[in-house]
């Protein structure tokens, strides 16, 4: 665990002295700013008639975002290193492969909670000069947390098995999207239910829209959970047989 | 301190090292020696836990380094062929996070000392990505210093450096030899026979001679003579191939001559009798040196001709009646 930590220590130094993070915490300020502002200026034009503003709409557009920006995050971690030779010393040093993969995985994780953190500019607004259901924005922030968690988890499975930046960040954004769109997929399943039914549980998308409405679910914890262990596992074992070759 | 259990490593169809086996004790400092894609690399990378063997087994300090790989690599520095650095870190925070992650006790105080060691104590701050080549070859080998290991497998820890700079990395192996055991590859034979108490000639993934330096090397060749002359005359080479015992002369040059003889005293006593009575001027009768290179091309001869008598013996089996003209050729059959 020490360990991990020193890779993630870093890996955060070598992330933000990299164009790709102010590009992204650029493009998230500006693209969710500019819906918040929008849906602000419809409320006080429609008075009362639209909805009251929330922080769903934010938060639906940046994990929708997090879908193409999460490997563009992770598409470096563990390539990176194949292909300077830096993995050389990594896997001579007295640090487990587990450990090497938990530490790139948290170093891309602790930059994604620093993008979340700078959309509750928000919500501050909101409470400041509104009455907004807390509750709501809670489970939203939450559900967002662990939405990033799995994708970036897919990211750094993908980081595994090329050396080749570019095959990574297709890879990771290939997986994402697959399972992001596995309740639209499910949905043409009309005629067998079940098959729809279980494509729907699959469905990262599926899985979000309780914690924007305020709903959680042990299961949905445990879906984000259960996708990040899963695509960390799979990572390790994918260095581990790197070994080999 | 290292040991080797007829380490083979197999990548597809291509056997890479087979059956390599040895072992080296505290305070040896071995070069590993053999031509380009012989298994230096492979082997090495076996030792450090970087890949695990096909077969065999390694062993630093007594840690096997597949099955107790953690403590064998705390125990071990490794320098590889491509310097494993990070550019965007300073020298000393690269050198912070490898002391780190092997719990080096008072952490700043050995990088200064190791940074001291390879001189570059004023560079500690600058980034590595601005550093050259000799600079980063250096840093990598402070990374591998820092633990103070007492196994450190150098993979060519002279290339890219300016002579200065060689000898002085010469000079600091000399010195951690006397404490550490050390393993290093490099295709500089002089290099090997200055600093290494010991060569491992590789060839083709097997092992074809290990020897302590002193023994093998600068004795006198019994077998190789040159004479020299004030004046030679027309019959000279004629005359020395004569002499009883004598194998071979030529000429080396116009005063010189190089004899191969049968290694016997008397026949070096009929040499210079002969040079006497002709009336030559005999100027200096001396045995050649050996040099490590002599021994590096006779072994890399000896294994060119073994794969040929394979070849030729594997030919024989599978085509017993055709007469083999070129048994080179036939493993593209």
């Amino acid at each position: 665990m020490r360990n991990a930590w020193l890779v993630a220590q870093r890996e955060l130094g070598a992330i933000f002295v990299q164009p790709i993070a102010y590009v992204f915490i650029i493009m998230i300020l500006l693209i969710t700013g500019y819906i918040f502002a929008a849906q602000i200026a419809f409320y006080v034009l429609q008075f009362g008639g639209g909805p009251p503003p929330s922080v769903a709409n934010v938060l639906g557009l940046f994990t929708f975002l997090a879908i193409f920006a999460a490997p563009a995050v992770t598409m470096r971690l563990l390539s990176e290193e194949q292909r300077s030779g830096t993995m050389e010393l990594l896997m001579t040093l007295p640090i487990r492969d587990g450990e090497v993969v938990f530490g790139k995985w948290l170093a891309a994780f602790i930059f994604y909670l620093a993008s979340v953190a700078l959309t509750i500019i928000y919500p501050v607004i909101l409470i400041r000069f509104g009455n907004p259901d807390v509750g709501p924005i809670f489970s939203g922030y939450l559900g967002t947390i662990l939405w990033g968690a799995g994708l970036l988890g897919v990211g750094v499975l993908a980081s595994a098995v090329s050396e080749n930046q570019i095959v990574s960040f297709m890879l990771a954004f290939g997986l994402n999207l697959a399972l992001y769109l596995a309740a639209l997929a499910g949905q043409s399943f009309t005629s067998n239910p079940t098959i729809t039914n279980v494509l729907n549980q699959f469905s990262y998308e599926a899985h979000l829209g309780g914690f924007l409405d305020g709903v959680m679910t042990a299961t949905d914890v445990v879906y984000y959970i259960l996708v990040t262990a899963v695509a960390l596992f799979a990572a390790t074992r994918i260095l581990e047989t790197r070994r080999w070759r | 301190m290292i040991e080797t259990e007829s380490l083979t490593k197999v990548y597809g169809a291509l056997k890479a090292i087979s059956d390599i086996t040895f072992s080296c004790k505290k305070g040896e400092v071995v070069g590993f020696l053999g031509p380009n894609g012989a298994g230096k690399t492979t082997t090495m990378r076996i030792l450090t836990g970087y890949m695990p063997p096909t077969s065999g087994a390694a062993y630093i300090a007594g840690h096997n380094t597949l099955t107790e790989s953690l403590p064998a690599r705390q125990r071990l520095g490794y320098l590889p062929e491509t310097v494993p650095l990070y550019p965007e870190l300073s020298v000393e925070n690269y050198l912070a996070f490898v002391g780190r992650v092997r719990r080096v006790d008072n952490l700043w105080d050995r990088v200064d000392a190791v940074l001291q060691t390879v001189d570059l104590l004023d560079r500690a701050e600058s980034y590595i990505s601005t550093l050259s080549k000799g600079m980063r070859q250096r840093v990598g080998l402070a990374q591998a210093l820092l633990h103070d290991p007492d196994v450190l497998i150098l993979d060519e820890p002279t290339i890219g450096l300016d002579p200065a700079q060689i000898r002085e990395v010469r000079q600091l192996i000399t010195q951690l030899g006397e404490k550490h055991t050390i393993l290093l590859s490099t295709h500089i034979l002089s290099e090997v026979e200055q600093i290494c108490s010991r060569a491992i000639i590789v060839i083709d993934g097997r092992i074809w001679a290990d020897m302590p330096i002193e023994q093998a090397v600068g004795g006198a060749h019994k077998n190789l003579l040159t004479v020299k002359l004030a004046r030679p005359a027309a019959n000279t080479l004629t005359t020395l191939r004569a002499v009883q015992g004598v194998v071979e002369a030529r000429a080396n040059g116009v005063r010189e001559f190089q004899v191969r003889i049968d290694g016997r005293d008397e026949t070096r006593q009929r040499v210079a009798e002969t040079a006497v009575n002709s009336g030559w001027g005999l100027l200096e009768l001396s045995s050649e040196k050996v040099s490590l290179e002599t021994i590096f091309l006779n072994k890399l001869q000896e294994a060119e001709q073994a794969a040929l008598d394979m070849a030729e013996e594997v030919a024989a089996e599978t085509h017993p009646k055709s007469t083999i003209q070129n048994p080179k050729s036939l493993g593209e059959e």
